[in-house]
C-alpha cells in the first residue's frame, strides 16, 4: 500500500488526504494546531459538534490561531530590510489559523474561480519591471473539472443565470452551482444599486455556505458572524467537514494534532525524502517516513519548512537550487470603502458577503500607471456589503484615536462605523516580487526553539498605481448608493508600505516548467526532490484578485489525482 | 418571529439596569462589599451542567481602584457604562483565569440561551490543551523564567501589570491627599488618567481600556456586559444562534429607507437582473472634480482586517493605535481636503 505524510490539515492538505485515501493510500496528516470539532474522526460530518460560537471575546483571544507568545509572526518592509532593520512588525498579523481543518474553520467561504486570463498573464499582457510575472504551467481548462468537482462536493451557492456574461466567458463551466443564492443583505442591496448606477454589474457571490440543507448539514441562518468565527450550526462548507473527516472515517487516514514538522530529511544523494521530523507538544522529536511527503502548510509555513530542511545536498533549503523558495510572497491588498447612511442598514444580518462585482478585474492601461513605469495593471473583485461586529467596532474607534470616556460612548451610540456604513472591500492583485520573501528570522524563536518565519514585503508600483486608479471609482460607487450621504475609501497600498492584514496568501514555492525560475513542477513536485510535493497556495505563480481557497482546493485535487492515477 | 423581538427584549432588560445604576454609588476604598452578586437577568437562567464559576484575583482595594478607573474609561451617562456592565468583574475573572477549571479563557459553545436554545452552553468554559495553557499562563502570569515561555525574552504578565498599575494610581491619589484612587472624584480621576506626562498611567490605561471593551461589549458569560449593558444602547443583537434571521429580516430594513423601491431584488428570489446580460465590464470614469463627500467623521473598517489588528495588538489600545497609525494619518488628510 503506498503511503504519504501530509504536513498541514487545511484545505490543500485535507483534500489531498481525501483523494489519496479514496485510492487506497495509507495517509498520516501532521497538524500543528488542535482539533476544535468534537466527534472528528468518529462521526459523520453532519453530526460533528463545534467549539466555535458567535463569541467575539473568544475570537479575539486567538482561538484556532497560533498564539503570538509561542509562535509570533514578524515582518518588515523592503526599505527597512535595505536599511538593515531586522523586523518592525511583531504579533499575530498574517498568522493563518492553526487547527485541524486549518483556516477553513473560520474563513468566509467566498468561492469565486480565477479567470481564464489569469493563467496566461505573461503571454497575454507581458512582463512588468521589478516583478516576476509568469504564466501558470496549467490552463484554466485543465483546472475546470476540479473546480466543478469541488463546488459540488463542498456545496457552493451561486447562480449562473444571474452572473454577467463577461464573467461566465472568463470562467467557462459545465453546469450551474449546486445551490441557489442565500437572501441578499439589505446593505448589500443598497451598495449593489450604487454599483449599477455607475454601470457595474453586481451578481450573487458564490460561497461555500448552504442556502438549503446540503450533505446533511443545515441551511445558513444569516447570522452575519462569519469572518474569524467558526460556524456554530455547521452550515458552512469547509475542508474538515467535506474532506478530512470523511477521509479519516475511511480508516486510511490518521491525524496527529499539535505536531510541528520542522525538518524533511533526504537520502545521501538529496533526490529523495526519507523522513520527516516533528515535535510534539512536550517538545519531544519524532520521525515518520512514507513514500510521498506532501507539504500543505500555507505559503509562509511551507517556505519556512523548506528553509529549515537545509542539508548538505540542499544548502539553501530543500529544493531551493533556484533561490526562489520563500520569494514571490504575495498578499492581496484590500481597498476598504463605505457609504454612510443616516439610518441603521443592518450590515450584520446576512452571510459575510452576498454580492460580488467583477467590473474592476482588468487588465487596464492608464496614464497614471504609465507614469510610474507600469505598462498595465490588474485589479480584482469587489466584495459588497459586510459589517463589523460590535466589539470590533469599539476597537476600531479606539485604534483610530477616539479617546476613552465620553467620546467613546458617543461614537458607540452614533455607531457610524457599524450600523450606518455599508461596506465594500476591493481585493487587489499583488504582483510577485523577488524581494517580497519569507526567510528565517536571525534570532527570534518559537516555543520549540525553532527559528520563526520573517516576512519582508512592500507593494510594487503596480499595486500603488492600481489603488490610485480604483479608489475614486470605488468612492463614486459608494456615493451612488441610494440614500448615501457620504463615502470614504482606504487605498491600502498607498497608505502603508506593509501588507494588508489579510488571510489571502500565495507564492513562496511557485510552480513552473523551468527549474531555474521555479521551485515545483506543474504537479507540485520539487524539481530537486522527486517524492516531495507542495500542494497549497505556495504554488501560485501569480495571485489574481479573487478569494483563493476554491483554487487552492481545486489545484490540490488536481495534483492529488495526478499522484494516484498518473504515478507521478 | 417579530422582527424586533430580540431588540425589544434587550431594551427591557437594559432599561431595568439603568434604574439600578442610578442608585449605585461607586464603591469606596476597600470597605464596601463587592457588587458581584448574580446579575438581575442574563446568563444563569438556564445553566448547563457544571457551569464554570469565575474566580477572583484582585483584593478589595485593587478591585475598587480598577472599578474607579473603568468608570472613567466607559462612563455612565444617558446609557450604561462599565459600572453597570461590571467590566471590573470581567477583568478580575480574566486575571484569575487559572483559578478555575477549565480555565476562564474561552466560553463554551455553540449556543447561549439568547437565540432560542434551551440551555446556555457558553457558561461551561472550554478546557485548554497544553499549548493554550502555556500561552495564556504566559500572558496572565508572565514568563517567570520558564524557558518555553520566554524564547524571545521575558514577558511581564497581566497580573503584575495590574498590580503595579493599580498601585501607581493609588500613589497618584495619595499625592492629592486621598487614601486611594477610588476616593477621588470623577474629575480628579480624569486628570490623572489623561495626564500626558505620566507614561506609566498611559500604558496601563491602554491595557485596561482594551480589556474593558471586551467586558463591555463581549458575551456576558465572561462576567462583563451584565444586564446586556453593552448591547442595549448600541442596538446590538449579540449572538443569535440557533434562531438566526429570517429571509425578510435579511433582505429588508426594519425601518424602511426612502429609496428601497430602487434596490435590486434579493438574489435568492432568482429574479433576472440586468447584470446577467452584460457582455463586458462596465466602464466608469469619475468626473475630474468628483463632488466628493467624505464622511464628516471618517470611519470604516472591515471585519477581516479588524480581527487581525485586534489579535496583533493583544487587545492593548496603545498597540492598536500604533498599528493603525497609517489609517489615522490618511483619514486626517482626507478630512482636511
Amino acid at each position: 500500500m503506498p503511503s504519504a505524510i501530509i504536513i498541514g490539515s487545511g484545505p490543500a492538505g485535507s483534500i489531498t488526504a481525501h483523494e489519496l485515501a479514496q485510492n487506497g493510500w495509507d495517509v498520516t496528516v501532521v497538524e500543528r494546531g488542535r482539533n476544535l470539532r468534537p466527534g472528528f474522526g468518529e462521526k459523520p460530518s453532519s453530526e460533528l459538534e463545534t467549539l466555535y460560537s458567535s463569541d467575539e471575546v473568544k475570537s479575539s483571544r486567538h482561538f484556532g490561531f497560533p498564539h503570538p507568545n509561542l509562535e509570533p509572526q514578524v515582518g518588515r518592509s523592503q526599505a527597512e530590510a535595505a536599511d538593515g532593520v531586522e523586523r518592525s512588525q511583531y504579533g499575530a498579523h498574517q498568522s493563518l489559523g492553526s487547527a485541524v481543518g486549518g483556516t477553513s474553520l473560520h474563513y468566509n467561504a467566498k468561492f469565486p474561480r480565477f479567470w481564464r486570463q489569469d493563467f496566461t498573464m505573461l503571454s497575454d499582457s507581458g512582463p512588468i519591471d521589478g516583478a516576476q510575472v509568469a504564466d501558470w504551467p496549467i490552463t484554466y481548462e485543465e483546472l475546470e473539472p476540479f473546480y466543478d468537482e469541488v463546488e459540488h462536493t463542498i456545496g457552493v451557492q451561486g447562480d449562473t443565470e444571474q452572473m454577467p456574461q463577461f464573467v461566465l466567458d472568463q470562467t467557462p463551466r459545465s453546469r450551474n452551482y449546486p445551490m441557489p443564492p442565500n437572501p441578499t443583505g439589505y446593505a448589500a442591496r443598497l451598495m449593489a444599486a450604487g454599483a449599477q448606477t455607475v454601470g457595474y454589474n453586481p451578481f450573487p457571490y458564490p460561497s461555500a455556505v448552504n442556502s438549503r440543507e446540503f450533505d446533511g448539514r443545515p441551511a445558513c441562518n444569516s447570522c452575519g458572524m462569519c469572518s474569524s468565527f467558526g460556524c456554530p450550526i455547521n452550515a458552512r462548507g469547509d475542508a474538515l467537514t467535506s474532506y478530512l473527516n470523511p477521509a479519516v472515517l475511511t480508516g486510511q487516514v490518521r491525524v496527529i494534532e499539535r505536531a510541528h514538522v520542522f525538518k524533511i530529511h533526504t537520502n545521501a544523494a538529496g533526490d529523495t525524502a526519507t523522513e520527516i521530523e516533528y515535535y510534539d507538544e512536550d517538545h519531544v522529536a519524532h520521525r515518520l517516513s512514507a513514500d510521498k511527503i506532501i507539504i500543505a502548510g500555507s505559503p509562509i509555513q511551507t517556505a519556512r519548512l523548506l528553509l529549515l530542511s537545509a542539508n548538505d545536498q540542499h544548502p539553501n533549503g530543500l529544493g531551493n537550487g533556484s533561490d526562489q523558495v520563500g520569494r514571490n510572497m504575495m498578499f492581496h491588498y484590500f481597498i476598504i470603502g463605505g457609504a454612510e447612511f443616516s439610518y441603521d442598514v443592518q450590515t450584520l444580518r446576512a452571510q459575510s458577503t452576498t454580492v460580488e462585482v467583477d467590473d474592476l478585474v482588468g487588465p487596464f492601461t492608464d496614464p497614471l500607471a504609465t507614469l510610474q513605469g507600469v505598462p498595465y495593471f490588474k485589479g480584482g473583485l469587489i466584495q459588497v456589503g459586510s459589517g463589523l461586529p460590535l466589539m470590533s467596532e469599539a476597537y476600531f474607534y479606539a485604534g483610530l484615536g477616539i479617546p476613552h470616556g465620553a467620546p467613546h460612548k458617543a461614537a458607540m451610540t452614533t455607531s457610524l462605523g457599524r450600523q450606518r456604513i455599508g461596506g465594500i472591500q476591493f481585493v487587489g492583485e499583488d504582483l510577485p516580487q523577488a524581494n517580497n520573501r519569507v526567510d528565517l528570522d536571525p534570532s527570534m524563536r518559537d516555543w520549540h526553539g525553532l527559528p520563526i518565519a520573517r516576512v519582508t514585503y512592500s507593494p510594487h508600483a503596480h499595486e500603488k498605481a492600481a489603488a490610485l486608479y480604483f479608489a475614486p471609482r470605488l468612492e463614486a460607487m459608494c456615493l451612488a448608493a441610494p440614500g448615501a450621504v457620504a463615502a470614504v475609501v482606504l487605498p491600502q497600498p498607498t497608505i502603508s508600505d506593509h501588507p494588508s492584514n489579510t488571510a489571502h496568501h500565495a507564492g513562496t514555492a511557485r510552480m513552473g516548467n523551468d527549474p531555474a525560475t521555479s521551485v515545483c513542477d506543474a504537479q507540485g513536485r520539487l524539481h530537486e526532490c522527486q517524492n516531495v510535493h507542495v500542494v497549497d497556495g505556495s504554488l501560485f505563480p501569480t495571485f489574481p484578485g479573487f478569494n483563493p481557497t476554491l483554487t487552492i482546493l481545486a489545484n490540490a485535487l488536481r495534483i492529488a489525482r495526478g499522484i494516484t492515477q498518473g504515478g507521478v | 418571529m417579530p422582527k424586533t423581538d430580540l431588540r425589544r427584549r434587550r431594551a427591557l432588560q437594559t432599561g431595568g439596569a439603568a434604574a439600578i445604576t442610578a442608585t449605585m454609588a461607586l464603591p469606596g476604598c476597600g470597605n464596601s462589599p463587592n457588587t458581584t452578586d448574580s446579575p438581575v437577568s442574563g446568563p444563569g437562567i438556564n445553566p448547563p451542567d457544571n457551569p464554570t464559576v469565575a474566580a477572583k484575583y484582585l483584593n478589595q482595594k485593587q478591585y475598587d481602584s480598577l472599578e474607579a478607573l473603568l468608570d472613567r474609561l466607559i462612563p455612565e451617562d444617558i446609557s450604561p457604562g462599565a459600572t453597570t456592565a461590571r467590566c471590573v468583574d470581567h477583568i478580575d475573572a480574566f486575571l484569575a483565569a487559572f483559578e478555575t477549571s477549565p480555565a476562564f479563557i474561552y466560553a463554551g459553545a455553540p449556543y447561549s440561551d439568547r437565540g432560542g436554545h434551551p440551555t446556555n452552553e457558553f457558561q461551561r468554559f472550554i478546557p485548554l490543551d497544553k499549548y493554550e495553557e502555556i500561552a495564556w499562563r504566559t500572558t496572565i502570569e508572565g514568563s517567570q523564567g520558564i524557558p518555553e515561555r520566554e524564547m524571545n525574552g521575558p514577558i511581564v504578565g497581566l497580573q503584575q501589570i495590574y498590580d503595579e498599575g493599580l498601585a501607581h494610581l493609588d500613589s497618584r491619589a495619595q499625592q492629592q491627599g486621598a487614601e486611594c484612587f477610588a476616593d477621588l472624584s470623577a474629575a480628579q480621576r480624569d486628570l490623572i488618567i489623561n495626564d500626558p506626562s505620566d507614561a506609566a498611567v498611559a500604558s496601563f490605561v491602554g491595557t485596561v481600556f482594551g480589556e474593558a471593551i471586551k467586558g463591555m461589549y463581549g458575551a456576558p458569560e465572561y462576567q462583563g456586559n451584565q444586564n446586556f449593558a453593552g448591547w442595549g444602547f448600541t442596538n446590538y443583537d449579540g449572538d443569535v444562534h440557533p434562531r438566526g434571521y429570517s429571509d425578510e429580516q435579511v433582505v429588508n430594513a426594519d425601518n424602511p429607507g426612502l429609496f428601497d423601491a430602487l434596490l435590486p431584488a434579493s438574489y435568492h428570489e432568482g429574479a433576472a437582473n440586468k447584470s446577467a446580460q452584460a457582455t463586458k465590464p462596465g466602464e466608469f470614469n469619475p468626473p475630474k472634480s468628483l463632488s466628493r463627500k467624505t464622511t464628516s467623521f471618517p470611519v470604516i473598517g472591515s471585519a477581516d482586517e479588524m480581527s487581525f489588528l485586534i489579535a496583533s495588538s493583544g487587545g492593548d489600545i496603545n498597540q492598536l493605535k500604533k498599528l493603525m497609525q497609517n489609517y489615522r494619518n490618511f483619514l486626517q488628510k482626507q478630512e482636511a481636503v
